[in-house]
């Protein structure tokens, strides 16, 4: 209780108000606009946050990343175009209501739910993270190799598109991060002589180009240039509220408790959170047929599960290091950045000042209410900004915040490079976030590799010789069998229909 | 699985320091058949049809924007030492707004707007030596805070 009281001191500071308000409204901003994802507002943010003190830079990335998030349902009722990809799942439902004139009570509801979702998983990481730590603190190189290979398997599979596709996107993203000093030996590595990539390609630069950049390129090929522009309505937004919350309470429940889960898986971001949540509500529903149709019982769940998968993303994010998505990865970045290197012993260390991150992230999903009526109300404004203003200051704010990490020109070279790769991938189908996070999670992945094959003077069965580390190799290794185990019972079930078939065309 | 024979081939002159038994070039050397072995499960469904690229989506041209979005960092990499910050991005992002919109007077004074406003947040607040250029000696009188 001491700790949690000394991390409120910390936050009751007013450049850290400051912060947390300005990165409400730059949040809210980014995340209501089409096409600019939850991600990609932090991922900018990053080199301002170079030069705060930790607690006003992590508190004002915790806030944006929440407010962002709620902040991509409002051009997805508004417009059927959602602002972020964790509110896809949805979009149409409430801009079904829409276009029956019930804008506001979809975007009350989706409001609420997300603060609610929200606070759930704020108040799960608030008392999960710290008892997991104490279990990691027991963890040797063994467990935190298998945990760091079952966080990278699980991306890879559980990412959009084929599972070939997602080992590629993070196998490339692995490679990245083999750039520049060897974690072991301290060799260079495919540095090529410039002394400029001898510590590695820098994080944000790589970043910013990964999800700024193929935005920019697709909207200069013509994609997305046009939308229709629908004024929003904050009138009534609260009207019936309380009826729709006491008739989808369980729904809402069960939505923030699916976030909380997915989100902790690593891969698994908030927009699957939201897709599975929907999809449930649906199966559950008394009356399935009517989703789709415009009925604030879908969005109630899915909105409260997006935003709850945060705060479950940034339980293993914490504890382990180990990222629950791009989004967390970018986090995980920036709680590097300010000294403060995610694991077990940050809670030992830095106790007070990494539960005033939590803690600001549990203010930050009650600000969502407030924030977020007055976001609706202002909408209108957001939207009368043309794209062909906005796009190309984006481009310049990458430019600049790309070279504001290094101060060299490098970076921004680096930023282009990164950029244009990444455009490459999303349109040959391959999903960003596996490399992201192996570009995260690669270098402690290599060092514990290294340090317990050295320990273990190259006998492979000390990898599974502990209980806990023996435990995660199964479950890893069940997860890179699955694609095979599939294809097995497929085979077996193609044949048996076959034979049955024939069966029947014998006895017929 | 270019990529990843690259990997493997770069690693080779990578040497095993002799007080370590496992070297620099394992991890490079694991993930560039990883390459190897994906990249060619994924050649084998992109050839038999298994697996079609998604391709280019909606109506999408090569032109001149492109080209321009690609070429304003580019050029301002290439510019920016000698010029100046502040000179080179309004100039930039004007142009490019221009571009976008077809109206070049007042793109410009947007372009000049935005890219005044990045550098009192980001040399002025936060103190990143954006390069000055030819305007190095009235960087004194440009530093206001």
């Amino acid at each position: 209780m001491d700790v949690m009281l000394r991390a409120l001191v910390l936050l009751a500071d007013p450049v850290v108000i400051t912060a947390m308000v300005l990165a409400a409204i730059y949040g809210l901003a980014v995340g209501s606009v089409p096409g600019l994802t939850a991600s990609m507002a932090v991922a900018l943010i990053i080199p301002i946050t170079y030069f705060l003190d930790p607690v006003p830079a992590l508190a004002g990335v915790m806030t944006l990343s929440a407010m962002a998030i709620f902040a991509g349902d409002l051009p997805g009722a508004l417009l059927r175009i959602p602002g972020t990809p964790a509110s896809a799942a949805y979009a149409d439902e409430a801009y079904r209501m829409t276009q029956q004139g019930r804008a506001s009570q979809a975007l009350g509801v989706g409001l609420v739910c997300s603060a609610v979702g929200g606070v759930f998983g704020a108040i799960l990481l608030i008392t999960a993270a710290p008892w997991l730590a104490r279990i990691a603190l027991q963890f040797s190189s063994y467990e935190k190799f298998w945990l760091a290979c079952l966080g990278l398997t699980a991306a890879a599979a559980v990412s959009q598109g084929h599972w070939t596709k997602g080992a590629l996107s993070l196998l490339l993203g692995l490679a990245i991060a083999q750039v520049g000093l060897d974690p072991v030996s301290g060799q260079m590595r495919f540095t090529f002589g410039f002394s400029a990539l001898s510590a590695g390609l820098s994080f944000i630069p790589v970043l910013i180009g990964f999800f700024a950049i193929p935005e920019l390129l697709r909207y200069a090929l013509g994609a997305g240039r046009n939308g229709a522009q629908v004024a929003a309505a904050a009138v009534g937004l609260f009207h019936g509220l309380w009826t729709d919350l006491k008739r989808l309470r369980w729904g809402i429940a069960r939505g923030s408790a699916i976030g909380a889960v997915i989100g902790a898986i690593p891969g698994a971001g908030a927009d699957i959170a939201a897709y599975v949540s929907y999809a449930l509500s649906k199966r559950l529903s008394r009356h399935p047929e009517k989703f789709g149709t415009g009925i604030t019982d879908g969005i109630a769940s899915a909105s409260a599960s997006n935003n709850s998968s945060i705060g479950g993303a940034l339980i293993p994010a914490t504890v382990f290091g180990i990222p629950g998505d791009s989004l967390t990865a970018i986090i995980i970045g920036v709680l590097f950045m300010k000294g403060l290197n995610p694991g077990p012993n940050v809670f030992l260390m830095n106790a007070d000042l990494i539960n005033a991150v939590f803690l600001s992230y549990l203010i930050a999903n009650i600000l969502i209410v407030p924030f977020g009526f007055a976001a609706i109300a202002g909408y209108r404004y957001v939207l009368k900004v043309p794209k062909s203003v906005l796009m190309p200051a984006i481009l310049a704010f990458c430019i600049v915040g790309a070279f504001a990490v290094d101060n060299t020109m490098f970076a921004v070279l680096t930023m282009l490079m990164m950029g244009i790769i990444a455009y490459a991938l999303e349109e040959g189908g391959y999903p960003l976030a596996p490399a992201i996070l192996g570009l995260v999670i690669g270098p402690m992945l290599e060092e514990t590799f290294l340090t317990s094959l050295t320990r273990a003077r190259g006998e492979l069965l000390a990898f599974v010789e502990r209980p806990v580390a023996g435990g995660l190799a199964a479950v890893t290794i069940i997860l890179w069998l699955s694609p095979l185990i599939v294809f097995l019972i497929r085979l077996i079930r193609n044949r048996k229909d076959a034979q049955r078939d024939r069966g029947g065309q014998s006895r017929a | 699985m270019v990529l990843g024979a690259a990997l493997i081939v770069f690693a080779m002159p990578l040497e095993t320091p002799r007080h370590i038994p496992y070297g620099p070039d394992l991890f490079p050397n694991i993930v560039g058949i990883g390459m190897i072995v994906f990249g060619l499960v994924a050649a084998i469904r992109a050839w038999t049809g298994a697996d079609a690229a998604p391709g280019l989506r909606g109506e999408r041209r090569f032109g001149l924007p492109v080209v321009a979005f690609l070429a304003v960092p580019l050029l301002f990499v290439a510019a920016a030492p000698a010029l100046g910050y502040l000179i080179i991005m309004p100039l930039l992002l004007g142009g490019l707004i221009g571009l976008m919109r077809g109206r070049w007077i007042s793109s410009l004074l947007i372009g000049t707007a935005i890219a005044f406003a990045l550098q009192v947040l980001f040399q002025q607040l936060m103190r990143v030596p954006l390069p000055w250029g030819l305007l190095e000696p009235y960087a004194g009188v440009l530093t206001w805070m």
